[in-house]
């Protein structure tokens, strides 16, 4: 969202030039009021803001009340990396089902999914870097083949 | 994109997985309508932005006597994916409640074999005779997890493409 849609320039220049005489957010938008120019509070900090050369604080939410809070959402912890992609390949072999959960980058993944088409793994269940599995096939891939018609579920 | 026409190996079997993304594997499930609703609930419920369903696979049931059909039934599979990002524990806590919700024994089971493995995934190769599985309905926003899928979906797909010319 442009922060300036919906402020015109005379209420910036207003906003700055009290800012220069040190008046307060609160005192900026009594005066702004007064002359009829009053504009919502986040949008006036914003530039009360610019106008002082600061930053916003951090973790703001820790000063409103728990129940007012607005619910965040998760962001993922980067252990497998940001960028990464995750590719789940899963069959059988002789009737026994096998998965292996790679994730790294495109290219190696790419290789990787060569490789694994081919081979099954000698573990039942294994979670492995890309780049871990090219560098070593034979220690985590058996030398068999995948059954034709798998019973495996997702 | 001409998901059906492809022809890969279907001795092995590959999907997206992760623990992040919130996703749901209805197995013969009653209808579309069905899996719409208790998308629509959970997404409103949880605050999970938006959702993707897609088909997986399909059965025709006639009932026919004397040449006669007196009854047809098409049964689906869908898979669906939701866009906000959460942990592991919210992610089994909503499949969960889905599954216990609805009654339908095919989700829950699934939900339990995702939790055997701490991870969830959806097939997006084919499997034996189910075709790739099919985008057929969106809602909401669809920029996080859902972008991801995406991505992951196309890089397997021009994946079997490549390795079919070959």
């Amino acid at each position: 969202m442009a922060k300036t849609k919906g402020v015109s320039k005379r209420q910036i220049n207003a906003i700055r030039s009290y800012a220069r005489k040190g008046y307060s957010a609160n005192k900026i938008q009594q005066k702004l009021r007064q002359r009829h120019i009053g504009m919502r509070r986040t949008k006036l900090l914003h530039y009360v803001r610019q106008a002082k050369h600061k930053r916003a604080r951090p973790h703001v939410q820790k000063h409103i009340p728990r129940e007012y809070r607005r619910q965040t959402t998760y962001t993922p912890a980067p252990k497998i990396g940001i960028f990464a992609k995750q590719i789940a390949c899963y069959g059988s072999e002789h009737g026994k089902s096998k998965r292996i959960q790679m994730f790294g980058s495109g290219r190696q993944l790419y290789e990787a999914m060569q490789i694994v088409s081919k081979h099954p793994p000698k573990k039942q269940f294994l979670t492995i870097s890309s780049e871990a599995l090219l560098e070593s096939p034979e220690e985590f891939l058996e030398r068999g083949h995948w059954d034709a018609r798998p019973r495996v579920e997702s | 994109m001409r998901d059906q026409e492809l022809k890969v190996n279907t001795s092995l079997v590959f999907g997206d997985w992760d623990t992040e993304t919130i996703r749901l594997d209805w197995d013969d499930a009653p209808s579309l309508d069905e899996v719409k609703l208790w998308s629509y609930r959970a997404t409103f419920f949880f605050k999970l932005e938006g959702f993707i369903i897609s088909e997986s696979s399909h059965k025709n049931y006639v009932v026919t006597q004397k040449r006669k059909v007196f009854f047809r039934l098409r049964k689906a599979s869908y898979h669906v994916v939701f866009n906000s990002p959460v942990d592991w524990g919210r992610n089994v806590h909503v499949m969960n409640w889905v599954a216990l919700e609805s009654g339908n024994e095919n989700l829950r089971r699934y939900v339990r074999m995702q939790c055997i493995k701490e991870t969830s995934t959806v097939r997006m190769s084919r499997k034996g005779k189910k075709p790739i599985p099919k985008i057929v309905f969106r809602y909401g926003l669809q920029d996080k997890m859902i972008k991801k899928y995406l991505g992951n979906r196309s890089f397997i797909l021009n994946f079997l493409r490549k390795e079919r010319r070959r």
